[in-house]
């Protein structure tokens, strides 16, 4: 559903890269496929060494002498930018595409990086190390964009659908999972929210741990007299399963609206204003047709089908649900260990 | 300034929409969006409260370029039975202090002085207007004010009965509350006295909108007499209720008297323009800039060729100057003796004579890669020619902050290259955050203008802005406006710290170049 890239900065170093024509079609290739106009982008792009790829890259295109190609590139960066993920350093700071490269693997060793790109010299030179690093050449390729795609068909399977989602829950600042099956118990989508949980506050070192909500519908009759106290009991419950999944110092905010719609994933990165204060900056959003309980991996259901939101879609259910000062919720509660 | 609006059942605006106005407003979508729906609510609500024009057509500050069509066009789908909703906010500027207003009564205020003390900072007044199909014309029907962010108040008005009323004073209002009383006192305080009297009918106003420059003038039917101890004591409240509902009138009208508009179709003055005379002009096409030119004062005119000229400015190679000719009669002996060479030798007093000609004044514009060759407006590229009435609004020198004015300008980049689109950026901080202080609203299509705001963010956030271009993300306010199930809407969209935006544009919006670039031949 979404794939992680790590571009060197040869990529767009018109020294490494000899053809124009050819390289053309390539930087073209790049950005038409990580990111498409008919559909959400379908890629995360490694900002690798903390954050300090990006500028290297962008010195490197200042240098294209090529009008047409540089601008390209340029283009190519900002919407790199847009799609970018920071991965904490591993090595020394690199000082030529190779150590780039080396940097780009030994990240790969803690978390899979699925496509790192280099240009045709530097992936030749450390062709002994392994096959992760492919040559830009091969973009050209069908199979190079094999399963680079915004939609995703995973089976009913929590383990399945999970790693669906395992690029969001390692890169994303804040997860907000809205469905209105979790009661908090064995046969609704508790397990996959537990899940989701595990898989996000379970880390490796150098990535930060994010804010997670978790939304669901309360109980029937929201005008009747006890609502309040079935609420309190909901709460209650769902607190009791997703406390479980949470080690000591870990929390959880859980949302109980009246009603809900939507079976969604809204994610993003934190990002601050202007006067310094943490904000979220919406980024991904999945909207799920299906999610598995623990008894589906039994039953012999069909695969669903999970999409990618795009940005009006991700904008506006971001204002719904996890926006600064939103209402019309019954309920509101940090859960602790 | 004007700080805010909010528009319901206006144009292609059926739910409510509302927007912050920060020093730099952009306002961005697709053509028939609703971006000058923005606009002219602002242009709509100066005729209601200057004219009480609530059936507006033509508008003092859209001119021409602007034609509302009258209420039952403007009303959203034209349905009439629909409220049309405007609520304004704006601040209560130092030099126009909320205490000036009506307090000419002579009697003794005793505990209601304190409402002479009242100095809010900032105000909302929101209206709700109605058309009466039997009456044949639209009425505010509701006049809702708030002060300092808190509901302070109501008029309403029924018109079919002829009724206009004071229904409502928040008396637990924090700037009604006497300094040092504690809320057990609050029902014993003087906006609590003047609450109960409500409601009070008013005479003499059309509807629910009073006419300000006069005090209010309460109703002396049986029905209200017994609610005032004499005649004294109902002027007094009458002027007490004047000052809290039509001095933030008086406000807003001073902030909308000041609102000057640039539409996006700017005229050229027309070939052999010579103002002579105080003619009739019209910010929105521009032509009175090209005026203001002539009778402004020399520093003007050399802050309008620092930007027009200057190198780190939008650079357009050419300087304004104010070309000055007399005029004579061709019929008169002064042409007679000045065309045939005696004049010198025969017409006494030449130099009183010459000097006393009338004159007409133009402006021409200096190439300056030519040599300072003296060419007409019509003369040289388009784009240059419709960067004046954008300065001139922008630049008019104001003294101090409190003559600040809110400055729209329709497609400020119309006709520009992109660098001088980008330089605007810089001409819209000057005029925001530099001494003139204005709120420029902006409905635009740029994004080389919004790149270059967003730039001059992260230079300052990194401290490597110059002063005259500080800016941070909380000066800018960005708006996408668009049409979903066949309303407007409205979302802001942030800039965090570093200029780059929070929540994400819509689907490809500004990353047209990159598909065009990136597309295939094929």
């Amino acid at each position: 559903m979404l794939t992680e890239f790590a571009l060197t900065p040869s990529v767009f170093d018109d020294e490494a890269n000899t053809d124009p024509q050819a390289w053309r079609e390539q930087i073209r290739e790049l950005g038409l496929n990580m990111f498409p106009r008919v559909s959400a982008w379908p890629v995360m792009v490694c900002n690798l060494f903390e954050g300090g790829w990006h500028a290297i890259a962008f010195q490197t295109v200042s240098r294209i002498k090529d009008a047409t190609l540089r601008t390209m590139c340029e283009d190519l960066l900002r919407r790199a930018a847009d799609a970018a993920v920071r991965r904490p350093a591993c090595l020394d700071w690199p000082t030529d595409d190779i150590e780039w490269a080396h940097e780009a693997l030994a990240s790969h060793q803690i978390e899979p990086i699925e496509r790192i790109v280099a240009a045709d010299a530097t992936r030749t030179a450390i062709a002994a190390e392994g096959q992760s690093v492919r040559s830009i050449n091969e973009v050209l390729d069908g199979g190079f964009w094999h399963e680079v795609s915004a939609e995703a068909t995973p089976a009913m399977r929590i383990v399945d659908q999970i790693n669906t989602l395992h690029k969001i829950c390692l890169h994303a600042d804040f997860l907000c999972l809205v469905t209105k099956d979790i009661y908090g118990g064995d046969d609704d989508e508790t397990d996959f929210a537990i899940a989701l949980l595990r898989s996000a506050l379970s880390r490796p070192a150098g990535f930060a741990e994010p804010d997670i909500e978790i939304h669901t519908e309360g109980p029937r009759d929201p005008s009747a007299h006890d609502y309040a106290a079935r609420v309190s009991t909901l709460a209650a419950n769902i607190l009791l399963s997703l406390g479980s999944a949470l080690q000591p110092g870990q929390q959880v905010r859980l949302v109980i609206w009246p009603k809900l719609l939507d079976r969604v994933l809204v994610t993003g990165l934190h990002t601050q204003d202007a006067n310094g204060n943490i904000v979220r900056s919406p980024r991904w959003g999945v909207a799920m047709n299906h999610i598995a309980r623990a008894g589906d991996a039994r039953k012999a259901i069909p695969p669903t089908t999970w999409t990618l939101m795009k940005k009006d879609n991700l904008r506006q259910r971001f204002d719904l649900y996890c926006a600064p000062g939103v209402s019309g919720m019954v309920h509101s509660e940090i859960i602790r260990r | 300034m004007i700080t805010s609006i909010s528009i319901e059942n206006f144009k292609g605006i059926r739910d409510r929409v509302d927007l912050t106005f920060k020093p730099i407003t952009l306002l961005f979508g697709a053509n028939s969006a609703g971006k000058s729906t923005v606009l002219q609510a602002l242009h709509y609500a100066r005729e209601v409260l200057h004219n009480h024009n609530l059936d507006a057509d033509r508008t003092a500050t859209g001119g021409d370029c602007i034609r509302l069509g009258g209420f039952r066009q403007f009303v959203h789908n034209h349905e009439v039975h629909r409220p049309l909703v405007l609520k304004i906010g704006f601040e209560f500027p130092h030099l126009l202090s909320f205490a000036d207003y009506y307090e000419e009564s002579e009697n003794e205020w005793g505990e209601d002085s304190m409402f002479l003390e009242l100095s809010p900072h900032s105000g909302a007044v929101e209206l709700t207007i109605r058309w009466y199909a039997q009456l044949g014309q639209p009425f505010v029907t509701q006049y809702c004010l708030e002060l300092d962010g808190v509901y302070a108040g109501m008029i309403e008005c029924n018109p079919e009965r002829k009724e206009i009323w004071i229904k409502e004073l928040n008396d637990q209002h924090p700037l009604f509350m006497i300094p040092g009383k504690t809320d057990d006192d609050a029902d014993d305080s003087a906006a609590w006295q003047l609450a109960r009297t409500l409601p009070i009918a008013l005479v003499g106003e059309r509807d629910g909108l009073p006419e300000t420059g006069e005090p209010l003038s309460f109703g002396t039917g049986a029905l209200d007499g017994p609610r005032y101890r004499d005649e004294a004591d109902r002027k007094r409240r009458e002027a007490v209720f004047s000052k809290i509902f039509l001095a933030p009138l008086e406000c807003l009208k001073w902030h909308l008297s000041r609102f000057r508009f640039v539409a996006a179709m700017r005229a050229l003055p027309p070939f052999g323009w010579q103002n002579s005379e105080e003619n009739e002009v019209n910010w929105a096409d521009g032509a009175a800039a090209w005026r203001h030119l002539i009778i402004c004062d020399e520093a003007f005119l050399d802050k309008i060729n620092e930007w027009l000229a200057g190198r780190e400015k939008l650079d357009t190679g050419y300087r304004v100057r104010c070309r000055k000719v007399a005029l004579i009669d061709q019929a008169s002996p002064l042409w007679l003796g000045l065309t045939s060479g005696r004049a010198f030798d025969e017409v006494e007093d030449l130099g009183h004579q010459l000097k006393d000609l009338p004159t007409a004044t133009s402006i021409v514009l200096l190439d300056e890669r030519r040599g300072g060759l003296e060419v007409a407006p019509y003369d040289v590229g388009i784009g240059v020619s419709q960067l004046v009435p954008i300065l001139v609004s922008c630049l008019d020198r104001v003294a101090g902050t409190d003559l600040a004015r809110t400055v729209a300008i329709d497609t400020p980049e119309l006709h520009l290259h992109p660098r001088q689109v980008a330089a605007l950026g810089d001409l819209f901080i000057d005029a925001g955050l530099g001494e003139n202080k204005h709120g420029v609203i902006l409905e635009t299509h740029s994004e080389h203008l919004i790149l270059r705001l967003q730039r001059r963010i992260r230079e300052h956030a990194k401290g490597l802005a110059a002063n005259s271009l500080a800016i941070t993300a909380n000066d800018v306010a960005v708006y996408h406006v668009a049409q979903q199930d066949g309303q407007t809407t409205v979302n802001r969209i942030d800039l965090d710290q570093n200029g780059d935006f929070i929540q994400p544009w819509p689907d490809d919006f500004f990353e047209i170049d990159f598909y065009e670039r990136f597309g295939h031949a094929d």
